[in-house]
């Protein structure tokens, strides 16, 4: 018996669309990594871009201070206030403890490949003396890349892992954003004024986020080479701890507007931020997924 | 003759815009208060000032975060010397609270207007306070103030930190005080009237030349109390920005420039002594809080955290948080009576320190003390 064609031309038309189908994933609502204070400590919370579902990832009864992503975005790594680090993938929740030869780490960050971590730390006895240090993911190469008298922390690694934008302090008490080039050694100072300025956030090569008075009150400001700092956030509250969104477009920051201690999202081509986590818990530290 | 006359028109002419450009614009000026202080039984504060054409004149009285509290006008002055006063009490006909408060004059007529305020232009030079005394028999704290200005007094361990604030970013007038201080510290469980180590500190900044300080209350320490009944908050002066190198007070709110209160708590439930004190066996967390209604004044300051066993610092972090908590534990059981202090220091130059005092397993009749 002779097949009919039409049916033919049907069903190969049909497998090729069932095929087409499956190729195509949901859009998945990006991943904003934050702290908020619950049962008596700063744990790790889980939220998307619009701050419809959040859900707690650790539990453990010690402040988490500093989070980043993995390289891999399955993992994050929490720096404890005890100084130590701990890591906890996402699926699971279970921390781990990561394996240093060296104590009482702040500001630990991963670098974007996962290898390294940068983190700030006191390795003297005298107060306020925080430098720079780098190891790798495994505990092997430990090196100290900074060596000021002042206060040098929170780190923030540029998308190609060789350049770390960081906070120091100046001996005048301003804080300025600086940047280390680790291939070369070199440093260069980004923000110049009596300020205080912290909390620099890379994005690809060349632009940073970072929190500063310069205006008389912490807003949110954009660095980017060869042009002159600006604002992103116009507020009289305190706006702090920004971090990018992966197409670079937004910014999550943690803010006091409202009276609340909650973070917020602004389109860079937009006016009003929105909040996305809820009004009656504290929160801070956003980390998007990039 | 006629070439005469037409070289005097033309140069009438010529001069007729420089005669113009000298004519003399409204003005205020010689300016002066009869007093720069109300105290208990004084009636009023008179301005005194000379305007130099016609006009109507303005006097506004603002407080130190700029709202207008009162106002009195006068019309149709004529020049010359003239005068406004101020009875020290607000639109509503109440006593305004004891504090600094501002006045402005502003003078208008039909074609122009001229406006005196000193408030941004003068003032917030730092004041340091040198000669402080305490008699621990009498309990008092002693100090010569040189200029008026907003203060602080406070006292603290030398290399150590700040103990307590006796005076916390109030207005006082130049002159002679003597305050109370009962030797206790933040939290009154340090007593430290006899520490050989005891120090004390006073700064604060100038006042501008425009103010006129309200002090009916003569405790002189007693934390500003703030008008709430501001009638049309959008008659709040602008204000100028200040010149830079003044005091970093001078630069702050007056309302939130003040040090900070901390409760430090240690988070675990503990077995007491027979003296009702906590025992330490193990590690604990020790948790510092701050009073959340100021939490978006004080966060903003961004302060650190430095943690002191018995006066000597064992551990800080540079970018503190609230609740902040850390886990110590004790490496050396040095059984006895102990005390844990928090001390926040902020980059705006306020402090606030909180102590527990806890005993520790081990040898009972080992007494650590204070060092």
């Amino acid at each position: 018996m002779p097949i009919n064609k039409p049916l033919q031309w049907f069903a190969l038309a049909l497998c090729f669309l069932l095929a087409a189908c499956s190729s195509v994933q949901p859009q998945k609502a990006e991943k904003i990594a934050y702290l908020r204070y619950t049962d008596g400590f700063w744990q790790v919370w889980i939220t998307d871009e619009k701050g419809h579902e959040h859900h707690q990832l650790s539990y453990s009864p010690i402040d988490k201070t500093r989070i980043s992503w993995s390289a891999k975005r399955q993992e994050i790594l929490c720096n404890n206030n005890d100084g130590t680090l701990v890591r906890i993938p996402v699926a699971s929740g279970e921390e781990t403890p990561v394996k240093l030869t060296v104590n009482g780490m702040l500001d630990a960050q991963w670098s974007p490949d996962g290898r390294q971590i940068a983190f700030s730390l006191n390795s003297t006895q005298r107060p306020d003396n925080n430098d720079l240090w780098v190891v790798n993911s495994d505990g092997t190469n430990l090196r100290k890349l900074t060596n000021t008298p002042g206060i040098v922390q929170m780190p923030s690694w540029q998308h190609q892992g060789q350049i770390i934008a960081y906070s120091s302090s100046s001996e005048d008490g301003t804080h300025d954003i600086w940047q280390l080039d680790m291939t070369s050694g070199s440093k260069e100072q980004l923000t110049i004024g009596q300020a205080f300025s912290f909390e620099p956030a890379y994005f690809g090569t060349s632009k940073i986020a970072y929190s500063t008075n310069q205006n008389g009150n912490y807003d949110i400001w954009l660095w980017q080479s060869h042009t002159a700092p600006k604002p992103v956030t116009h507020s009289p509250a305190y706006d702090a701890q920004p971090a990018w969104s992966a197409d670079g477009e937004q910014i999550a920051f943690y803010s006091m507007r409202d009276n609340q201690k909650r973070i917020w999202i602004k389109h860079l081509k937009k006016q009003s931020p929105w909040p996305v986590t809820p009004a009656d818990v504290l929160s801070r530290n956003p980390i998007w997924l990039q | 003759m006629n070439k005469t006359i037409a070289a005097f028109l033309l140069m009438f002419m010529m001069s007729l815009p420089a005669m113009a450009a000298t004519a003399e614009l409204l003005r205020i000026d010689g300016v002066y208060s009869d007093k720069t202080q109300l105290r208990e039984g004084d009636e009023q504060v008179t301005i005194h000032f000379h305007i130099n054409k016609p006009a109507q004149v303005t006097l506004n009285i603002y407080d130190a975060r700029n709202y207008l509290v009162a106002t009195a006008k006068l019309k149709a002055l004529t020049s010359g010397d003239q005068l406004l006063a101020w009875d020290g009490k607000d639109s509503a006909g109440d006593t305004v609270p004891d504090g600094a408060y501002s006045y402005t004059l502003h003078a208008s007529s039909d074609a122009e207007s001229a406006t005196h305020d000193l408030s941004d232009k003068t003032g917030g030079e730092s004041i340091f306070i040198t000669d402080i005394h305490y008699d621990p028999d009498k309990e008092t704290v002693s100090y010569s103030l040189p200029k008026s200005g907003r203060i602080f007094i406070r006292t603290g361990l030398e290399n150590g930190y700040v103990v307590n604030t006796l005076v916390n970013g109030v207005v006082q007038a130049a002159g002679q005080y003597k305050i109370p201080w009962n030797g206790q510290d933040y939290s009154a469980v340090l007593s430290l009237k006899n520490h050989p180590k005891l120090r004390f500190f006073g700064e604060g900044y100038t006042l501008s030349t425009n103010t006129i300080i309200i002090e009916k209350d003569n405790t002189f320490t007693k934390r500003q109390d703030w008008l709430t009944n501001i009638q049309d908050p959008a008659t709040r002066r602008k204000a100028e920005p200040r010149p830079s190198g003044l005091n970093q007070h001078a630069y702050h709110s007056p309302d939130v420039c003040m040090d900070i209160d901390l409760a430090l708590t240690i988070n675990k439930k503990l077995a007491q002594t027979q003296n009702n004190l906590p025992l330490i066996t193990g590690s604990v967390p020790l948790q510092v809080n701050i009073d959340q209604s100021n939490a978006l004044q004080i966060e903003a300051e961004r302060l650190e955290i430095v943690y002191f066993l018995d006066s000597q610092r064992i551990y800080e972090n540079e970018a503190s948080y609230f609740p902040y908590t850390w886990h110590w534990s004790p490496k050396v059981l040095l059984g006895g009576t102990h005390y844990m202090t928090a001390f926040a220091v902020g980059f705006n130059g306020h402090y606030g320190g909180a102590t527990v005092k806890f005993a520790l397993a081990g040898n009972e009749n080992n007494q650590a003390g204070i060092k």
